[in-house]
């Protein structure tokens, strides 16, 4: 259990062990406890006194499956607020193989630097100059650090936007085939990470100073049982191994809530030409691949390889949330097209969601047509290019808006939404709302309490208390580092067990599975307090107008919670 | 008896041979099909925790089927 402090103004390294104040955090709890306590909050989150933060959660680098996640988090450029974005791929199982609880970038070199930061299979950590690297694409860094370092290491890097330091550039994490196709996707972190000076870090795999466990055999069990509940669950054992993510496309559109042509209807006309199902055949006829692990540590292999007619790679992995803002809110039906967007985003270290969002409001503002994919490619290649448009994109939906004068951009605190429109599911407004993090798929998704008929969506009874609720569990979930696709057996007795007794043959404790409640409230709470200082007051946490005055078909509702409402959402 | 027609998702698709993904397919249901008995024409286990879409809503188990809906019929997700 160790921090890894880098000084980026004078590149001074130090190790540490974790302060006692952190000892049981892992993941977004730590980073937003962290920088609560040491983060000006009213500072330029593109500064020096900005700190970003790389953690892999609690039980990374142990057995329990699915608990690969690499947390990043920093004060956003984006939101203003405090924010944790994680990725999957190899680098958080590495780093909780190397024993690393942190790694914490402080300050900020010289902007004609670019720096590179190594740790050994010892834990070492050194900084290298890689000015050379300035300006290169994330595929072309990771082929040619992986010919450097060899093959047995992960890597979480930033392309040209994040070296641009726009707005919603991501961080990329590589995938188990060396990849950088997994994204820290939210928030501009990327854009962080660029004005530290740092392009990317390197950490080899084959650590074995994983932190020890209190009870082993205990854990193993757990951890199999845990394994086994994930396994025959209907989501996580049949849905996302045959169709991944993209399995959302068809539900969501069936429920009417899919914000399509830039949040103007809930239902895409070309849906079913980018469901996964579509997806998935399209996929397997041309000799790509489904039920994909791009995890370490992953028993539901959600991730796919999408390739062309040839069967010649596109992009890994085709998700959701980035066919919707890529092809429902664009209005694009190809996949194909779609699947480029991603790899090109990925190549630039962008978030898909962002972008895909900035051309939708663009497209809606008049500047191309809905459903026009070559202009789509065409704008996203502007941001590698540096131009005024590439750069407007790359701050976002919300400066495309201003910068096109459009006022329908559906963000919240300056982050896009999700496919999930708040009109159409009253419980995901609150989410988008009231979040720390911006509108944020990750941070409370209530949609599961729509699909199994606990909650009717439309209405504005218990939506309230159900986005509290998953806020809370997403809090815990994101410190464990658990993959949100494993999280949901949580809900279920086996699942449920498993995974609080994993927890607690780590740990060395007795908690019950309710009292992680308090752990999410103090991360909650710590990262409110956190905005609050930074300015943001209950003023903040609204949507857009035009959510609460403009129908959406074919349901025809607006957002119904009240401002009153909303403000209840953190009262515990 | 009523007429629907069906279109299947994910998994489900497999309990059905030769499921044509276009076409979907239609179903013939007594007067008083409920949403049960349409699971069962289909042979659909509730072990797969099946969920049937109409106009938007979600359907409970004990809704009756009216003539002429269009179902959608899939596993729950729970976002990602």
């Amino acid at each position: 259990m160790r921090f890894i402090r880098i000084n980026m103004s004078n590149q001074e390294i130090s190790v540490e062990p974790v302060p006692s104040q952190y000892i049981g955090l892992g993941g977004r709890g730590l980073i937003s406890i962290y920088i609560h306590d040491h983060v000006p909050p009213t500072c330029d989150p593109l500064g020096p006194d900005n700190t970003l933060i790389f953690a892999p959660g609690l039980l990374g680098g142990t057995q329990l499956a699915n608990t690969s996640r690499i947390a990043v988090g920093a004060k956003s450029p984006l939101t203003g607020t405090i924010k944790e974005s994680n990725a999957g791929g190899t680098f958080g199982d590495a780093a909780g193989r190397l024993g690393i609880t942190a790694i914490i970038i402080e300050g900020r070199a010289h902007q004609d630097q670019s720096w590179l930061l190594k740790v050994d299979v010892n834990g070492e950590a050194r900084l290298v100059p890689v000015n050379e690297y300035k300006g290169i694409r994330t595929y072309a860094l990771a082929e040619a650090l992986f010919k450097l370092y060899g093959s047995h290491n992960a890597i979480m890097c930033i392309g040209p936007a994040g070296e641009q330091m726009l707005h919603a550039a991501s961080i990329q994490s590589t995938d188990t085939k060396g990849r950088p196709c997994r994204a820290a996707g939210r928030g501009g972190l990327g854009a962080v990470m660029g004005s530290k000076g740092l392009k990317a870090i390197v950490l080899d795999s084959g650590g074995r100073a994983t932190d020890a466990i209190s009870d082993p055999e205990t854990f193993e069990k757990a951890a199999k049982d845990f394994a086994r509940a994930v396994r025959s669950n209907p989501f996580s054992g049949d849905v996302m191994p045959r169709l991944g993510t993209a399995g959302l496309v068809a539900p969501v559109n069936s429920m009417g809530g899919f914000p399509s042509y830039n949040a103007t209807k809930g239902v895409f006309k070309g849906w079913e030409k980018i469901s996964g199902e579509h997806m998935a055949e399209l996929i397997t006829k041309r000799g790509g691949k489904t039920g994909h692990q791009g995890c370490s540590n992953c028993v539901i292999q959600c991730s796919n390889e999408f390739v062309d007619t040839r069967g010649k790679y596109v992009t890994s992995s085709l998700e959701y949330e980035t066919i919707w803002s890529m092809g429902g809110m664009t209005g694009i039906d190809d996949l194909d097209i779609i699947a480029r967007l991603d790899f090109l985003c990925d190549d630039l270290g962008i978030d898909t969601m962002s972008t895909g969002v900035g051309v939708a409001v663009a497209m809606d503002a008049g500047y191309k047509s809905f459903g026009d994919g070559q202009a789509a490619i065409d704008m996203v290649e502007e941001i590698a290019k540096g131009t005024e448009l590439g750069r407007v994109l790359g701050n976002g939906p919300e400066a495309v808006g201003r910068y096109f004068n459009h006022s329908r951009v559906p963000v919240v605190k300056g982050q896009s939404i999700s496919g999930y429109d708040p009109r159409a599911m009253q419980g995901n407004a609150v989410t988008y709302a009231t979040s720390p993090m911006g509108a944020d798929h990750t941070a409370g998704n209530v949609v599961a309490e729509y699909v199994t008929g606990k909650l009717d969506p439309l209405k504005t009874e218990g939506q309230v208390a159900a986005s509290r609720n998953h806020q809370i569990i997403m809090a815990v979930v994101d410190t464990i580092g658990l993959c949100v696709l494993a999280s949901h057996v949580l809900s279920t007795p086996e699942g449920g067990q498993a995974f609080i007794k994993a927890i607690n043959a780590k740990l060395g404790t007795t908690s019950k599975l309710t009292s992680l409640t308090e752990l999410g409230i103090r991360i909650l709470k710590a990262e409110r307090a956190f905005n609050r200082k930074a300015g943001f007051t209950n003023k903040d946490d609204r949507l857009p107008r035009f959510f609460y005055e403009e129908p959406l078909p074919p349901h025809n509702t607006v957002v119904q919670i009240s401002d009153e409402e909303m403000d209840k959402t953190f009262e515990f | 008896m009523v007429r629907v027609k069906i279109k299947l998702f994910s998994v489900l698709r497999d309990y059905v041979s030769n499921y044509d993904p276009e076409k979907g397919l239609a179903a013939d249901l007594p007067a008083d099909a409920t949403v049960s008995d349409l699971l069962n024409h289909l042979g659909i286990p509730m072990s797969k925790a099946p969920v049937v879409i109409c106009d938007g809503r979600i359907l409970k188990s004990t809704d009756t089927i009216l003539p002429d809906s269009t179902l959608h019929i899939m596993q729950p997700v729970a976002g990602g």
